[in-house]
């Protein structure tokens, strides 16, 4: 009954081969799509869904876009996360009276797009493959792997086995991760392991951003790690065969594709996992590529470059969530003058895409050698003190055409001849640049500059191929400039002539029948023609044969006339088709400097950065920083970046001091109410580090910095509440990661960690972790809390022990009346107030609650003098008042308004507990820790034991 | 009955503030000198409506301690001079303790303070004569803000300009101190949107942001002399000039003033270097010792009185003649010396005596006499002599022929010229021209260009203005290019682009030889023209010199 027309069986051939894509069908002036693919297209696109009828009985749904539409709808699909296979029709639908031909041209996902109008400028659009694996205990791990997945290629041997592992979970899983930009021939791959392997994933996913996963089929099973990259972004995962992934076949792919005998040059030769991830991510491109035309469609992948995440100052996702590094945080104002509430949205003052996409990676990538800072810093400088340097410069750059992802159009051969003109116009401006910069005395200026192609060669030879203002299509002729194809000047002069001949016979045919008003003339549906006037039309010869009559006059046509247009057509037809064929053939020969021009655009984008960063630090007074081999952050007068530039009318943001030795001062305890301050200073000192390092002048009067490893922050409420998880449980798994994995060179940045719970919990919390990063890390840390409790860190015993590198800063605060003025000033010292309910007023509380709290409060502290009077034990066996109790932590939950704290009350804090008992289990807990078993006899053992009981029992009591 | 009274002291401080604070540009000034006498290297000027309704000036100097804050808006309260003996020797640009009083009389006030030492900062507001002071956050530096600007005084609000003039007038005082600090970052921001940003340069630097890259590039530095008295800054190359003085500052130990003198001795090294009528650019610092020059002679500080003028004067003279003696002088700078050594002698009848048409403004017939370098015309008119520039008056009479006239109503003299097309007639044009032609076809028609479309891209050419000299392929290419170049005008704008171009192309050029019947004929269409005097590009077409003009020029008046 299945009845198949030649169509529609076309169809279901072409769509057999893509199951998982939605096939856009040319037919006539529309993109059909049919069948299930129709209701989808119906639903996502808000079209109509109608149906064809391909036979008698055989009536399928359909839904279709216009065909100059459709680039928007194949971006809204895109969006959506789906594959979209475009079908074009290859042959002429007027010149065939059988079934035209039509194939795929190209297939599209998120991941793989390089069509300009589907991509944003100023980001980067990345396809990113994972390979998993667990590895076996040893040294010689790696090499057991090789063997391995020697032994059986097809079975993915163990690379990506443990599809029940959690990402968050296990240890001893290594990854390996390879990214690549398509439209910009930006490819890398690297290797992750260690124990927290998949922290490190994760936050490297979390900078990457994805369009689109490519996973071994195993992986892709894997639903729990499918929901962890979903909740990184929500982006298409597209499953490739389990052989498709393995160690081998990736290294047979890339050593074809890079046509080298061995893969040493690329770095990855010895990383098993990473020559996986881009030997998956090679074999998914090839899978997906369609038509004749991008045979070489992946030749501007020309290089694979090896990297390590160790390379970059480690940020984690918590980090660039709170340090606003590329978006705002939740609830703040988003935009301002154009200029997002992000570190990017502040500093980019780039003047082409390739540039701003560069500062993203840069802000996302700070280094960690003190030499390439320099060498940036020095550019920066240079760039900044010679004002017209940078001028000339900035101007040279701006509206440069986006050379870098010109690359992969051409290399896709979907580039227009206004691509290559556009190319030509940038690549003219390349000699100037070079001039303008031999001027500069920056090493790394001229070290760009040195490398700096002019390409003079592929410039002239798109000059002499192309006219300089072609049409955008491509198939219509008028691209290629005289001169540069003999054969197509020949072509062009013979059509020439035939309309010369045209011409002359005007006066021919005016002179042969005598009509002075004859005239030969042309129109688009008749061609050429002769146009005699109605009222001598009957003097026409013979051979004249009439065509058309119009209003005042007749047409006719004469056999030599209709000779003559005919070559005339051929002509001109044989012009588009060679026109055609040259420029294909030229952009071939211009996808052949594809490296060159990678490499071109790669140095245009680190100048367009660096000129910005310095047109941003002479506009808003950054300095540039001393960077140096020490763990000193010593900025003076520093300004947080962002805010600075998001303040109210008529404020201004009162710069401050910040130093921490490495020493004698290691960890801040700030302390101040709510609105004063805190969160802003502390992170403006984040955002400095993270400056300097990516090479950028930082907003101080002065500033002296070592070199800071890691950034960790743990601030505000977090927006995973959303994802099921409670606020505390995030604060303390992401405190608990800071805790592991902090070095001596970490900076840690703590904004009111133990908020999440009750007071007592909290301020334990909070007490125990500024101890273990003071005596344990020793990295250097800012605290902000309200808990004025925690200033007695500063003198407790086991501190000064250790080296007693706590130091209290508070926020300036000045109490007038009821009111309360935030003077935004740090220093030395401890907060004596929260003055919650003055913050309350501030805010615009009604009165009635706010005085409703007042005598709360007051109730409040003379129960606490009554229950302190009382004695420690009640407070801390639960034999407190239970409706004191309650009220206090509700009131300090809902609105966080820590209570006036009086000198007694604070000398009957349960102070033990943060001194002598905690002091002295962890002493036995130390003890413990560092006994050497294997080398205790067991009385030794036993002695030891009992001492550590002694020790513990006395704290106890 | 009225008497003779006392003024409230309210109302005399209105009255004295006017003097001071004439206008919002005033305030930006007296609020922009405090901030650079405070030492501050940032200074930000924000304005709202014209500064009438904001004007807010913020610094980074050094700020005021909540008793000087307070003494401040005292009239006559000043930290930069105490005795009468001071005075004389100001170094600071203000000095006389009227500004702050002055400007917080006549509006709503306010001032945000903290100096370096202190931790709390300080806001006082005055409104209505009414202080209060309160403790605030803010950084080291001062912020004044000034709302609702002469709200108490109506006299003074009616006789300020539209919004759109006070702020431009706001923008020439920030900017005429920022060439006079270039040291200092300035920023100005009006309603909202930031209009200046000027990072602390160099002077040359500054000059460059202020008055353009090309411009700066056209500078030349002058090498100060001296030790008492030092005159130095940058001058223009003789080939850049302007039509006024608006690019001349001058600036007497730091402080904007205005001086003629001080222009005329500049432009006198620059006679015969730039064309009469043309004013150089200039950046003049003159330093000299305070007691040298009287500083509190006028109400805005805008004027001063040099002790030993001659002195100065002289010293700038010297300088700039120094950096221009690189350009030799073109011509002598006395009138009596006029360029006409070389004349073609005209044969014809003798020129009317002086006598005999002494009316300047009679419209006779001019006769040409000669044709000097093949570019200008030389006529007798009734009134005197006319120099006529050929290129520019054939190029207007064409351009008039093509719009105003149009080739219709030229018939009956081109008559036979008309439909005359040189070859090749059949053009080829590019996509994107043949795209642009098609679509005006119209246009091109009213200019006495017929197009016809011949196959793709292809035109046959009927018919084209008869003065056209070049060939069709010649004439059509350049003229798409200006079509191409104005792609997205059409209609009127379009044609008149178009006839520009055309006539222009077309008309007799510079070093074309006339002979004397030739340029008899362009004499008498140019005086045909409906405006005769200009081309289509705005410049103008022949110079009258009036027989009066002569006259006094060869002393006979």
């Amino acid at each position: 009954m299945d009845r198949q027309t030649p169509m529609l069986s076309q169809y279901r051939a072409i769509k057999a081969r893509f199951p998982d894509a939605l096939v856009l069908f040319r037919l006539g002036d529309f993109y059909e799509t049919f069948e299930a693919d129709a209701r989808i297209a119906a639903r996502e696109l808000e079209l109509v869904l109608t149906s064809r009828s391909f036979a008698k009985g055989v009536r399928l749904p359909m839904a279709g876009v216009p065909h100059h539409h459709v680039q928007s709808y194949i971006a809204r699909l895109i969006e959506k996360g789906y594959k979209v296979a475009v079908v074009e029709q290859l042959e002429d639908a007027k010149k065939v009276r059988r079934l035209v031909k039509r194939d795929v041209i190209r297939v599209i996902t998120p991941g793989t797009v390089v069509e300009d109008a589907l991509l944003r400028p100023k980001s980067d659009n990345y396809l990113v493959a994972i390979v998993r694996s667990v590895a076996q205990a040893g040294r010689r791990r790696k090499r057991a792997l090789v063997r391995e997945s020697a032994n059986d290629a097809s079975n993915a041997n163990g690379l990506q086995e443990a599809s029940s592992v959690s990402m968050v979970a296990q240890s001893g899983i290594r990854f390996g991760l390879s990214v690549v930009d398509l439209s910009t021939g930006d490819f890398a791959t690297t290797e992750i392991e260690g124990t927290d392997a998949e922290a490190q994933l994760r936050d490297e996913l979390q900078r990457l951003q994805a369009s689109e996963y490519v996973l071994s089929e195993t992986l892709a099973a894997d639903a729990d790690l499918v929901a962890r990259l979903q909740e990184i972004r929500a982006a298409r995962v597209s499953p490739l065969p389990d052989r498709d992934c393995a160690v081998e076949a990736a290294e047979g792919l890339l050593r074809d594709h890079f046509h080298t005998a061995t893969l040493e040059p690329f770095g990855c030769a010895d990383r098993p996992l990473a020559l996986a991830a881009a030997g998956t991510l090679l074999a998914y491109l090839r899978r997906n590529q369609a038509g004749a035309e991008q045979t070489s469609a992946l030749a501007h992948l020309s290089a694979l470059a090896t990297y390590s995440l160790a390379d970059y100052m480690m940020l984690d996702a918590a980090t660039r969530r709170n340090l606003e590094l590329t978006a705002p945080l939740q609830g703040e104002p988003g935009v301002r003058n154009g200029h997002t509430r992000s570190l990017f949205g502040v500093l980019d003052e780039t003047k082409t895409a390739m540039g701003a996409r560069l500062l993203k990676r840069w802000i996302h990538q700070p280094l960690l050698d003190l030499d390439r800072i320099r060498a940036r810093l020095d550019a920066v400088e240079a760039l900044a003190e010679v004002e017209f340097l940078r001028q000339d410069l900035r101007k040279l750059l701006d509206g440069l055409y986006d050379v870098e992802r010109l690359v992969g159009r051409i290399g896709f051969g979907n580039a227009n001849a206004r691509d290559l003109i556009g190319l030509k116009r940038a690549l003219l401006r390349l000699p100037k640049i070079k001039q303008t910069l031999a001027q500069a005395r920056a090493a790394l200026l001229r070290d760009l500059n040195a490398r700096l192609d002019p390409l003079e060669d592929v410039a002239s030879l798109i000059d002499r191929a192309l006219v300089d203002d072609p049409p955008i299509l491509v198939r219509e002729g008028g691209l290629i400039a005289p001169g540069y194809h003999t054969d197509l000047d020949a072509l062009r002069e013979s059509a020439s002539e035939s309309k010369q001949w045209l011409h002359a016979l005007e006066e021919h045919e005016q002179a042969r029948t005598g009509i002075k008003s004859l005239r030969v003339r042309y129109n688009e549906v008749f061609g050429f023609f002769i146009e005699v006037p109605r009222s001598l039309a009957g003097n026409v010869p013979k051979n004249y044969e009439r065509r058309a009559t119009i209003s005042h006059a007749e047409r006719f046509v004469i056999p030599e006339l209709k000779t003559r247009e005919a070559q005339i057509l051929s002509a001109e037809d044989r012009v588009k088709d060679l026109e055609y064929e040259l420029f294909v053939q030229v952009r071939r020969l211009v996808a052949a400097h594809a490296a060159r021009l990678q490499t071109a655009a790669r140095i245009l984008a680190q100048l367009d950065v660096l000129a910005c960063l310095a047109e941003i630090a002479k506009r808003y007074g950054y300095v540039k920083p001393l960077m140096e081999e020490s763990d000193t952050i010593e900025i003076r007068e520093g300004r947080h970046a962002v805010v600075e530039r998001f303040m109210r009318e008529g404020e201004a943001f009162v710069p401050n001091d910040c130093l921490l030795d490495g020493e004698a001062q290691r960890v801040l305890i700030l302390t101040g109410p709510n609105m004063s301050g805190k969160s802003v200073f502390i992170r403006q000192v984040a955002l400095i580090v993270l400056l300097a390092q990516m090479g950028s002048f930082v907003p101080a009067a002065s500033a002296r910095l070592g070199l800071t490893d890691r950034i960790f922050t743990r601030a505000g409420a977090s927006d995973e509440i959303a994802q099921g998880r409670s606020t505390f449980l995030v604060e303390m798994s992401e405190t608990s990661h800071i805790l592991r994995h902090a070095t001596l060179h970490s900076l840690v940045v703590l904004d009111e960690v133990g908020r999440g719970t009750s007071t007592y919990d909290g301020i334990s919390l909070a007490w125990a972790i500024a101890e273990e990063l003071h005596n344990r890390v020793g990295c250097k840390t800012l605290f902000a809390t309200h808990y004025h409790e925690l200033t007695q860190l500063e003198s407790a015993e086991n501190i000064l022990a250790q080296g007693g590198a706590i130091r209290n800063y508070t926020m300036a605060v000045k109490e007038q009346g009821h009111s309360v003025v935030f003077l935004r000033q740090v220093i030395r010292g401890g907060a004596e107030k929260s003055f919650g309910i003055h913050v309350a007023r501030l805010a615009g509380l009604p009165a009635r609650v706010v005085e409703r709290a007042e005598a709360v409060l007051s109730a409040l502290e003379s129960e606490r003098a009554r229950a302190a009077e009382g004695g420690r034990g009640a407070s801390e066996e639960g034999g407190r008042p239970a409706t004191a109790a309650h009220s206090q932590e509700r009131a300090r939950e809902q609105g966080e308004y820590a209570l006036t704290q009086s000198e007694r009350m604070l000398a009957n804090e349960p102070r033990i507990l943060f001194d002598s008992r905690v002091q002295a289990w962890q002493a036995a807990l130390r003890q413990l820790a560092e006994i050497d078993i294997a080398n205790l006899t067991p009385v030794q053992a036993l002695v030891m034991l009992n001492d550590l009981q002694v020790r513990v029992r006395a704290a106890a009591e | 009955m009225s008497q003779i009274h006392i003024l409230a002291r309210a109302v005399a401080e209105r009255i004295a503030a006017g003097e001071v604070v004439e206008r919002p540009a005033a305030v930006v000034k007296e609020l922009i000198e405090n901030a650079i006498d405070a030492g501050a290297t940032s200074i930000a000027v924000e304005t709202r409506e014209g500064g009438i309704g904001l004007l807010r000036v913020s610094d980074n100097g050094s700020g005021m301690t909540r008793s000087d804050a307070a003494l401040a808006i005292e009239r006559f309260a000043t930290s930069k001079i105490t005795t009468e003996d001071d005075l004389a020797s100001v170094r600071t640009l203000g000095f006389r303790g009227e500004a702050l009083p002055s400007i917080a009389s006549v509006s709503q006030f306010e001032l945000l303070t903290r100096a370096r030492e202190e931790i709390e900062g300080t806001r006082l507001r005055l409104v209505d004569g009414h202080a209060t002071v309160e403790v605030a956050g803010a950084p080291v530096g001062t912020q004044v803000t000034v709302r609702g600007l002469f709200y108490n005084a109506p006299a003074r609000r009616k006789f300020l300009k539209a919004p759109l003039r006070e702020t431009e007038l706001i923008f020439k005082t920030v900017v005429t101190y920022a060439l006079a600090c270039p040291q200092i970052a300035f920023r100005l921001v009006v309603d909202g949107r930031e209009s200046i940003a000027l990072p602390p340069a160099s002077h040359l630097e500054r000059l460059g942001a202020v008055w353009g890259r090309d411009v700066a590039a056209d500078m030349l530095e002058i090498h100060p002399t001296g030790i008492e008295l030092k005159v130095s800054g940058y001058i223009s190359r003789p080939n850049l000039a302007r039509a006024s003085r608006e690019w001349q500052c001058f600036f007497v130990n730091g402080r904007p003033i205005r001086s003629g003198l001080l222009a005329v001795m500049l432009e006198r090294p620059y006679a015969g270097r730039i064309p009469p009528g043309r004013h150089p650019l200039a950046v003049i610092k003159i330093e000299l010792d305070p007691r040298q020059v009287d500083v509190n002679v006028h109400p805005r500080k805008a004027e001063v009185r040099f002790y030993q003028e001659r002195t100065i004067y002289g010293a700038l003279s010297q300088v700039v003649e120094e950096a221009l003696r690189e350009f030799p002088r073109i011509v002598q700078p006395v009138a009596a010396e006029w360029p006409f050594s070389n004349v073609a002698e005209a044969p014809g009848p003798p020129p009317p005596t002086a006598h005999e048409s002494r009316d300047p403004y009679s419209t006779g017939p001019w006769r040409a006499l000669a044709q000097i370098h093949n570019t200008f015309l030389l006529a007798a008119s009734p009134g005197g002599l006319v120099i006529v520039d050929q290129h520019a008056a054939q190029e207007q009479i064409y351009y008039e022929y093509l719009t105003v006239r149009g080739p219709s109503a030229d018939h009956e003299s081109h008559a036979e010229e008309t439909g005359r097309v040189s070859s090749p007639a059949v053009i080829q044009l590019t996509a994107q021209e043949a795209g642009l032609a098609l679509a005006h076809l119209d246009e091109y028609r009213s200019l006495g260009i017929e197009l016809e479309p011949f196959g793709s891209n292809t035109f046959r050419v009927r018919q084209l203005p008869p003065f056209v000299q070049l060939s069709t392929g010649e004439f059509l290419a350049l003229m798409l290019e200006e079509h191409v170049r104005h792609g997205d005008l059409e209609g009127d704008l379009l044609r008149d682009k178009l006839a520009a171009r055309a006539a222009c192309i077309s008309a007799i050029k510079a070093g074309d030889a006339l002979v004397l019947a030739q340029q008899q004929e362009l004499l008498d269409a140019l005086q045909k023209a409906y405006a005769p005097a200009t081309c289509p590009h705005g410049r103008p077409v022949y110079i009258q010199l009036g027989l009066e003009e002569l006259e006094r020029r060869f002393l006979r008046r």
